[in-house]
């Protein structure tokens, strides 16, 4: 109980503009979210697709039985969300190498990011990818993932942003652009970093 | 190059600009645009525009290659054929059973295994057993369960044939009518499944199968929980969120209207073809719809022609057909408060066929009235919340938020109170300096309580109370006195003697502050009298927070009077030494049953005995404003037994908790350090004393600037004690006199406090040699103070000199 108490209080601080309390969030929401994660890819008889939305339902019914967003905090709470997801994708990469288990195939991010390996290293260098456009543009980092970590159509993500639809493909696509590249310059660098040390 | 060079956040923006500009462009157009740009961008926007091109081959090819089949299990005595479905928890196959020859078609349902724990399992155990209960044509039947040889559980079932609801409905163009009769079918189902007590809580079209012959088949009670609450009744979350209702959403409890809600969006889709909200899946969808922020779009509006075509008739025609009732009994389903809605499948039903019959539908357009009320409802908690927050955060001179809290509790208002008590524990003191915006706001809320409020006496009743707390912690004591009147008028209309009783006793704690003693005396007196005349209506809680704050309330009104002792007696008999729940209560009733042996019968050792108790358990919560208000009241036992020493030690501990938590300048740590002051004047720290009096009497007159009122008695006494321990007997008699104004014609004559003044006046006189005035006073303080079994640090004085007085004047010789 004090916990979904203190997540309550922590998430109106938040919206109210302190950007601590996100950082004193994540630790609280993120045991669940990580649990939550976990069995919707071990339901899954065999992943096929990374299942934002059944994670990031779970992360509402959680979030929402707490204390449902205030309208004007709507686009903090999402894009709180997808930091959420980001961090329990990496978790669950982990988790999985760790465990050393068989990998049944590639688990694509999203329907319309499949280049993205839900459960590879691929995750980490999204991460970072995404830590670095956010220095560059945070507005393009958080459309991004409200596209494709949280699954929003480009409509929604509109919406919630106040941008026109438009604008956020634009934006979109550039982010795509550049993420693949950095996503491809890490994979090199990892293939390279492997050759020399097997020489 | 790497990416590692954009780090400036313009060239970015230029990046993007000149990236949005080439990008459309065929390749030999990019190619003469990028030669007349610099270089560097030139090269960072050609590598974007290529990575752009291969990102999107890249998503092509690794586009998901479709599903292999998973392993069929091996089931003894069961033939596994192909996999007809798959859910959250499980697949479904077709299999074939042999019964004793038979052969027969069932589906067998096969959890995986790596989904399996101990809430799992009993889901599964429960699914098993429910199944095997309900028996109905509507819902498929369960045949046999077991586990595979890697230890899977599985449920063979009933094989039903046939399509998802909406799949048969478009297949079969069905018209309208026909559509509701089959739903009116899937809610006979539903509610022969709600009749055995099992809520299903995962309806969905393609959870409902139709046969060839239009008969409908209800699979998959595998979310369904008892709402026996004797049974297991945990929920895991298993849901499909687009056809989910809120509450679930939201992790509440469901229930049969949970069930009702997610029909409602089956009947929508089935009648319009269309969805009820603008969104359908995506989490903003969700999420805006569990936080009850989507609208139900109108049925006829969300109607296409093609949805026309498949209802066999046309554009204008089927939105004929969806205006009115049928929106109507949509709108009702798919209420966002459970309690709109149909409160059981059997009315959804019944509204159906009476639309069906041409018979007027029971759901009717929100009035405004209605509306306000749901709001209201809605935002009732809320704005008690505020409202009790402002009180916590300004009262506890008379504990006023504190005990509204626990009122509240009693009444059931829990998230309301919980906030309430939160505050409190944090509370300080009304302030020298009232909350100009929070006064403003309360007042407000109140000019538009009927904005906030439904028209039910109760909850306005509780409305009012709530606010008068506000308004007493923000020192607007008309305003508090005005709710408070609203209060007991809403209760007596709502024909509640608990809420009479509870709005009569917080009336009673406005007008001791309003200085109205006597009628405060009568309002908690009258309180008490219907807790008497009713006292099996309350519950132990409501009693013990209702006599505890009646009798603080008459031993505040009238200090010396024995009314109280009896209300805390009954308080102490109630709530038994022991009971945690009661542990609080009791502690108020020991504190105030020692404040009536210190100041009434005049019984200091067992006034000291009680108010240890009641410190003893304050310090051990924890709970400074409580403690403080303990520690004085033993101080002055101790004083009045002599033990000036134990006094000034526990009133300089209640002044030190008091100044921290509301500051040097409010009134109750004026009032605590007065006391304290008094208390210096018998130590010998008149110095200290006579600034600590008067530094309290001046924060005291900012608030309370008319003399003579009671309330400045306190600080009064204290300088004059320590004026005269100090020989300023002009002043020591300036202040005794002010504090005998205060105190009014009114009071008692052997009412300690005049003891008291007529004690120091009595002295201060003597010393200036005006005898004939202090002669009188002396004597008749003297007498008093004999009465009262009290002591007096300068008794001794007063003994010399009125023996002094008392000597006959020897002529000169």
């Amino acid at each position: 109980m004090t916990g979904d108490a203190d997540l309550t209080l922590l998430l109106e601080d938040w919206a109210r503009g302190d950007e601590s309390a996100l950082d004193r969030l994540t630790p609280l929401i993120y045991p669940q979210l990580h649990a939550l994660a976990r069995s919707q890819l071990r339901r899954n008889y065999r992943p096929s697709t990374w299942q934002t939305t059944a994670v990031v339902n779970d992360l509402f019914l959680k979030l929402l039985s707490s204390r449902p967003p205030r309208l004007q905090s709507r686009k903090h709470f999402f894009v709180l969300a997808a930091r959420i997801i980001r961090l329990a994708l990496i978790d669950h990469y982990r988790q999985v190498k760790s465990e050393k288990r068989g990998r049944l195939g590639r688990v694509p991010l999203h329907d319309d990011l499949t280049w993205v390996d839900a459960v590879s290293e691929d995750v980490l260098d999204l991460d970072r990818a995404l830590n670095e456009l956010e220095e560059l543009d945070q507005q393009q980092a958080e459309l991004f993932s409200m596209r494709f970590l949280l699954g929003c159509s480009a409509e929604e993500t509109a919406e919630l942003a106040g941008l026109s639809k438009a604008t956020v493909d634009r934006k979109v696509k550039l982010a795509r652009a550049w993420l693949y590249l950095r996503l491809h310059e890490a994979k090199d660098g990892r293939i390279s970093n492997t050759g020399s040390a097997a020489s | 190059m790497t990416s590692k060079q954009w780090t400036s956040k313009q060239k970015w923006q230029l990046l993007q600009e000149t990236f949005d500009e080439l990008e459309p462009l065929s390749p030999r157009e990019r190619a003469r645009a990028l030669a007349l740009l610099d270089p560097v961008l030139a090269q960072e926007v050609a590598q974007l525009l290529n990575a752009a091109a291969d990102e999107q081959q890249a998503q092509q090819r690794l586009k998901r290659p479709p599903d292999p089949d998973p392993p069929r299990p091996e089931l003894p005595g069961l033939r596994v054929l192909e996999p007809i479905g798959s859910g959250g928890s499980g697949v479904v196959y077709r299999a074939i059973r042999t019964v004793e020859g038979a052969e027969q078609g069932v589906a067998v349902k096969v959890l995986h295994k790596a989904f399996i724990d101990e809430d799992d399992l009993r889901r599964f155990a429960r699914e098993r057993q429910m199944m095997a209960t309900l028996n109905h044509p509507g819902v498929v039947h369960f045949l046999d369960a077991g586990a595979t040889g890697d230890g899977r559980p599985y449920l063979v079932m009933e094989l039903a044939e046939g399509s998802p609801i909406q799949v048969y409905c478009n297949q079969h163009r069905l018209r309208v009518e026909d559509r509701i009769r089959l739903l009116m079918q899937v809610c006979q189902a539903v509610a022969a499944a709600h009749a055995r007590l099992i809520v299903h809580l995962d309806l969905k079209p393609s959870n409902i199968l139709v046969s060839e012959t239009g008969v409908v088949k209800l699979l998959d009670l595998g979310t369904a929980r008892l709402l026996n609450p004797r049974h297991d009744a945990t929920v895991t979350l298993q849901l499909t969120p687009q056809y989910a209702s809120p509450e679930q959403l939201r992790s509440q409890p469901p229930a049969v209207s949970s069930d009702v809600y997610s029909l409602g969006v089956i009947l929508y889709e089935l009648l319009s073809g269309g969805w009820p909200f603008l969104s359908r899946d995506s989490i903003v969808a969700i999420a805006d719809r569990a936080a009850g922020n989507a609208r139900v779009r109108d049925l006829a509006e969300t109607a296409t022609p093609e949805a026309a075509q498949e209802r066999s008739t046309t554009a204008s025609r089927l939105r004929a057909t969806l205006e009115g009732d049928l929106s109507l009994i949509c709108q009702k389903a798919l209420a966002f408060d459970p309690a709109e809605r149909y409160q059981t499948v059997g009315e959804l039903a019944e509204d159906l066929r009476r639309h069906l019959d041409g018979e007027p539908v029971l759901a009717h357009p929100p009035r405004l009235a209605y509306r306000v009320g749901k709001f209201a409802v809605r935002y009732r908690a809320q704005l008690l919340l505020v409202v009790l927050v402002v009180a916590g955060l300004a009262g506890s001179a008379v504990y006023s938020a504190r005990q509204l809290g626990r009122t509240l509790v009693a009444l059931g208002q829990a998230d309301a109170s919980r906030l309430a008590m939160a505050a409190a524990l944090g509370s300080n003191d009304v302030s020298a300096k009232p909350n100009v915006t929070l006064l403003e706001f309360l007042r407000q809320t109140h000019r538009n309580a009927r904005l906030y409020v439904p028209d039910e006496p109760a909850i306005r009743s509780d409305f009012e109370a709530a606010l008068s707390a506000g308004f007493l912690a923000q020192n607007d004591l008309p305003s508090a006195g005005q709710a408070a009147d609203q209060a007991l008028q809403f209760a007596r209309q709502a024909r509640d003697v608990r809420r009479e009783a509870a709005a009569l006793v917080s009336a009673s704690s406005v007008s001791f502050r309003s200085g109205r003693m006597d009628q405060g005396f009568g309002e908690a007196s009258r309180g008490f009298g219907l807790w008497k005349e009713n006292r099996s209506e309350f519950t132990p809680v409501q009693s013990w927070s209702l006599l505890s704050t009646a009798g603080a309330m008459l031993l505040y009104t009238r200090p010396f009077d024995r009314a109280a002792a009896e209300v805390f007696s009954a308080c102490l008999a109630e709530a038994a030494a022991g009971n945690p729940a009661a542990e609080p209560y009791r502690a108020d009733c020991l504190y105030g049953q020692g404040m009536v042996a210190l100041s009434v019968t005049a019984k200091y050792s067992e006034a000291i005995q009680m108010l240890r108790e009641a410190v003893t358990y304050w310090r051990a919560r924890n709970r400074p404003q409580a403690l403080s208000r303990t520690l004085q009241g033993l101080g002055l036992a101790y004083r009045n037994s002599g033990l000036y020493a134990q006094d000034e030690a526990c009133q300089r501990e209640a002044a030190e908790i008091q100044t921290a938590s509301a500051g040097l300048d409010s009134l109750i740590s004026a009032n605590y350090r007065a006391v304290w002051a008094s208390a210096l004047a018998a130590t010998g720290h008149a110095d200290q004393g006579l600034r600590e009096a008067v530094n309290a009497l001046a924060i005291y007159r900012k608030i309370y600037a008319k003399r003579g009122d009671p309330l400045l008695w306190t600080p009064l006494s204290a300088a004059a004690a320590n004026a005269y321990a100090l020989g300023h007997y002009e002043d020591s008699i300036a202040y005794a006199q002010e504090g005998l104004e205060a105190l009014g014609p009114a009071s008692a004559s052997r009412d300690p406090r005049r003891c008291m003044a007529n004690s120091y006046l009595g002295l201060s006189l003597a010393r200036l040699r005006r005898d004939a005035e202090a002669m009188p006073l002396l004597e008749q303080a003297l007498r008093d103070y004999e009465a009262l079994h009290r002591q007096h640090p300068k008794m001794d004085d007063m003994r010399s000199e009125l023996a002094r007085l008392q000597q006959p004047t020897l002529p000169p010789r």
